[in-house]
């Protein structure tokens, strides 16, 4: 598992676990870390280990949300102050992009009518939000993809509304869970 | 004792009176400069308190009514369905 976020913590982020993370073994791993241990590193947005540390760490995976706002950020924004909080829902092997929206089966004109939904899903597109021919996952990193339907889409690191809808494919086969349309709210 | 002309007087006070003003107005933007920090930085303190709050919220509906999309205006809302597609 990736570093817990904000809504599943229920203590402080336990630095040694946050190494474990950086260095691409999982948070709650015992993986063995060589200290010391520095935030400074820890947070540097091309890893290594200038700040001092034990270990040499990889850099950020930047594919996690990085917001102003501490409920929509994922990672670090590599600047001071640094903060341990920065890391909450961090995930160093992540190989998809969060996905924000509003989401109804009806038509896209519902969707858009809707405000955003607490639930993540996430796409396999090289872009912020996804496109045509992007894949949508409802984990970020299982093979459940989303139901067909349409889909408000939403800044993930604002939360703000994009102003855009995409549809996705239901049904079986290799095409479900493909953006197959988009269009303007 | 000897006195300016009355233009020379005129434009003399005149160029006093807006030094003067212009000072004045320097003095409020500076005084506004320096509270728009502290403002900033209560509004993200209260952007950050009404996100949690939001997503407390949220949070106590889809305990009640399951993971669903909202029409903030009507109330309305759609159940975003669990039994999606698994791609093997």
């Amino acid at each position: 598992m990736p570093v817990p976020t904000y809504d599943e913590i229920s203590a402080g982020i336990q630095m040694v676990r946050l190494a474990r993370e950086r260095v691409g073994q999982d948070y709650a791993s015992s993986y063995a870390i060589t200290s010391p241990i520095s935030l400074k590193d820890l947070s540097n947005l091309s890893g290594g280990n200038a700040g001092g540390s034990g270990n040499s760490y990889p850099s950020i995976n930047l594919l996690n949300t990085q917001s102003a706002n501490f409920y929509r950020n994922r990672r670090p924004d590599g600047s001071d102050p640094l903060k341990m909080s920065e890391f909450l829902g961090y995930n160093q092997t992540l190989t998809r992009r969060e996905m924000r929206f509003a989401y109804s089966n009806s038509s896209s004109s519902t969707a858009c009518s809707y405000t955003i939904s607490t639930t993540i899903y996430w796409h396999d597109g090289s872009s912020t939000l996804p496109v045509g021919g992007d894949k949508v996952y409802t984990t970020y990193s299982g093979t459940t993809v989303a139901a067909g339907g349409f889909y408000q889409l939403f800044d993930p690191s604002s939360g703000a509304s994009d102003g855009t809808w995409v549809e996705v494919l239901g049904g079986g086969g290799g095409f479900a869970g493909t953006v197959s349309d988009s269009g303007s709210c | 004792m000897s006195k300016l002309e009355e233009k020379e007087l005129k434009d003399l006070q005149e160029n006093r009176n807006e030094l003067t003003n212009a000072t004045l107005n320097l003095g409020q933007i500076s005084r506004a400069l320096k509270a728009m920090p502290i403002q900033e930085s209560t509004l993200h303190s209260k952007i950050d308190e009404l996100e949690k709050q939001h997503n407390e919220l949220t949070i106590d509906l889809e305990k009640k009514y399951g993971k669903i999309s909202v029409n903030l205006q009507s109330g309305e809302f759609e159940i975003i369905p669990d039994d999606a597609e698994i791609v093997k």
